[in-house]
């Protein structure tokens, strides 16, 4: 595989490639690697709502409009911001609990267990479905799987990310805010 | 020439009175006498006499007139002398010649004087005594009267002429233009020509012109007042000329000062055009900021009959709208109209993401949230209109300065403050508990300074809306900075009622 090979240095033309291999995995990786940079962050591996907010709207765009052609539009930030403005109005942040995920999450196909009622245990990154079978939205997720392994026990988890860890929503308003404001420009 | 045609050589008269008898005095007297008889005969009077002087003991004395004068005049000349001798015989000598030829006569009998005459005219060829006689008929008048021409045909036959020959002397006599119109034609016509080159002429130029009218046949008299016609001509053509320019000058003066009152009033109509149409606006304004489409057409019609040019009908719309809807001046070249049709329609929500919209225009090109160094630069005019649109529009419930003012009356406590605007749950003593942005009240039955939130300095909104006490405190720093050196305006009573809370 692809994955072991991809290194900080990836630029968006190796994205190209990735994503017309269909190897999607390794290409939500340098779209991770791509957006840290971005954000000067290339060290830390993980996001703040603080560097989510300051993502240059240019490169969310471009790294969107690749992930969109090559997976004919079930992958992107604008196909989960698009499923995320659907479902905000019916969920109150509020209720926000491990019982009562914001829906989005469930939607995308990011939760271990949805039936009978969805819980918010995350599926561990290895576990998602990298292939076009998955749920629209269900890529690019690394965004929202990486993590300090102190965030990570703070979730729930289990000091390696996302993976069995509870929902996080700020880090997803981040995202869904940022890209709302790149929309108006 | 007609001056070089006439004959040469006139006839010489000497007349010597001779008469031993008389004294010097006496002399002289009869001298005189003789003078002024042969003055007096005609086309004698502007002959030039000359008088012979005989010395004396005691000076000299006249004792005879020298003169010439032309072959017809002999005949007169000498019949005036023997009337003298008749009259007072006197010992008289009498020479008259032509060139070479001389005849002379002393004599103190009127017989014998008048014997000599047909030998004098002898003298004379006749040919030259008809062209003299023309050429002084001619000369005296400019052209030749009938009574002169009877004359001149007396003259021919005495003389024995043809006729043809006595036509042709008196043509060449005459010259080119023969009757006196013809003369003054061709003499003004010359005259104009100089003073075309000059005007008035000049002393050497007239003398010239006069040389002409001599040589014409013109008398003098009558170039003259040619001249002075000519002269009084150009005198009323250049006054004319004056009168003319003047009158010109008037009503050209005239036609400025129409054109001006013509300006002027298309002024005053079009001042007076541009307050109905302004009128029209603000009552097409008055009800709605989006005019319906009747009113437009209305306004369009009155803009175009009254010849307002787009530009100026747009700015004077925009006037209008500011006047009654709230200005929407901006330092940082940011659209806050829309921001007011937002509030002007009571969408509070819309007019909140619109608030972030504009001031992201104005300070974060990239639309990243505002971090306390950019706040600080918060341009103040913006900052103003921000806060008058929704102060405007919410009754004084909402807006920068209510919110300053919430604020100094939490004795400014950051945690006070968001309870106080209800951003943060109201429980005193629990920590704050932050709300999700869209359960913040957007209604005119929010608290006080609810709106408009800071969204635009917020990272997140949903997972919560939460501002930290430092970038509280740094707002509102710049909120006083730039909203303290605001003139006082009116509030309304709601605003002046203290915080419930």
């Amino acid at each position: 595989m692809l994955i072991s090979q991809v290194s900080q240095d990836w630029g968006l033309n190796d994205l190209v490639t990735l994503l017309e291999a269909e190897e999607w995995q390794a290409a939500d990786r340098v779209t991770q690697s791509l957006l840290l940079a971005s954000v000067n962050q290339p060290q830390t591996g993980r996001f703040s709502t603080l560097t989510l907010a300051q993502v240059p709207c240019q490169l969310l765009h471009n790294l969107d409009y690749l992930w969109v052609r090559a997976s004919q539009g079930n992958f992107g930030f604008s196909v989960q911001q698009r499923i995320y403005n659907q479902l905000d109005s019916q969920f109150d942040p509020t209720q926000s609990n491990w019982l009562n995920p914001h829906p989005f999450f469930q939607q995308v196909g990011w939760l271990m267990v949805s039936l009978p009622r969805p819980l918010a245990f995350f599926k561990f990154y290895d576990f998602l479905n990298f292939s076009l079978d998955a749920p629209p939205g269900h890529l690019p997720a690394l965004w929202y799987w990486q993590l300090s392994w102190v965030d990570s026990l703070k979730a729930g988890g289990f000091g390696t990310g996302r993976g069995g860890g509870f929902a996080d929503l700020a880090r997803l308003d981040a995202l869904m805010l940022r890209l709302g404001r790149c929309d108006r420009l | 020439m007609v001056r070089d045609a006439a004959p040469s050589s006139p006839l010489g008269f000497l007349i010597k009175v001779i008469e031993p008898d008389l004294s010097v005095d006496q002399l002289a007297e009869e001298v005189r006498y003789l003078y002024e008889d042969l003055r007096a005969l005609s086309g004698l009077h502007q002959t030039r006499f000359r008088f012979c002087q005989k010395p004396q003991a005691d000076g000299a004395v006249r004792d005879g007139i020298l003169f010439e004068a032309d072959g017809d005049r002999l005949h007169s000349i000498l019949k005036r002398l023997c009337d003298r001798l008749d009259h007072h015989p006197l010992e008289t000598l009498v020479l008259i010649y032509q060139g070479a030829l001389r005849l002379q006569i002393q004599t103190r009998r009127s017989e014998e004087l008048a014997g000599i005459v047909a030998v004098a005219e002898a003298m004379l060829p006749a040919q030259r005594i008809f062209l003299g006689k023309a050429l002084r008929y001619s000369r005296s008048q400019g052209e030749l009267s009938p009574a002169e021409v009877a004359n001149l045909e007396l003259l021919r036959q005495h003389l024995g002429l043809t006729a043809e020959v006595a036509a042709q002397l008196q043509a060449l006599a005459q010259g080119p233009y023969q009757t006196l119109a013809e003369k003054r034609q061709y003499f003004q016509q010359v005259l104009v020509m100089e003073m075309t080159r000059a005007c008035p002429l000049s002393e050497q130029t007239w003398e010239t012109l006069e040389e002409l009218a001599d040589n014409l046949g013109l008398p003098s008299l009558v170039a003259r007042e040619i001249y002075q016609d000519q002269l009084q001509q150009v005198q009323i053509a250049a006054s004319a000329l004056h009168q003319q320019k003047v009158a010109d000058q008037a009503r050209q003066e005239q036609l400025l000062i129409q054109e001006r009152n013509q300006q002027h009033q298309h002024q005053v109509d079009q001042r007076q055009h541009l307050d109905h149409y302004r009128a029209m606006v603000r009552q097409a304004l008055a009800t709605t900021l989006y005019p319906a489409t009747f009113d437009q057409g209305r306004l369009e019609q009155a803009r175009q009959l009254w010849k307002i040019n787009p530009e100026l009908a747009l700015e004077i719309e925009a006037d209008i709208k500011c006047e009654l809807y709230g200005p929407i001046a901006s330092e940082a070249g940011v659209d806050y109209s829309r921001l007011r049709q937002l509030l002007w329609q009571k969408d509070w929500r819309g007019a909140d993401q619109e608030t972030e919209n504009a001031i992201f225009q104005a300070l974060s090109p990239d639309r990243q949230p505002l971090e306390a160094e950019t706040i600080s630069q918060f341009p103040c005019v913006d900052l103003c209109t921000i806060d008058q649109l929704w102060h405007l529009y919410s009754q004084g419930r909402f807006g920068f300065t209510v919110q300053q003012k919430v604020y100094a009356h939490a004795q400014n406590r950051p945690a006070d403050f968001l309870r106080a605007v209800e951003w943060a749950s109201q429980s005193v003593g629990r920590p704050l508990g932050h709300r999700p942005y869209k359960s913040l009240s957007f209604s005119l039955s929010a608290p006080l300074g609810h709106l408009p939130t800071w969204r635009w300095c917020c990272v997140s909104l949903e997972s919560g809306y939460s501002l930290s006490e430092v970038l509280i405190r740094v707002v509102m720093k710049r909120l006083n900075q730039c909203l303290a050196s605001e003139p006082k305006r009116t509030l309304s009573p709601e605003d002046k009622k203290p915080n419930a809370n």
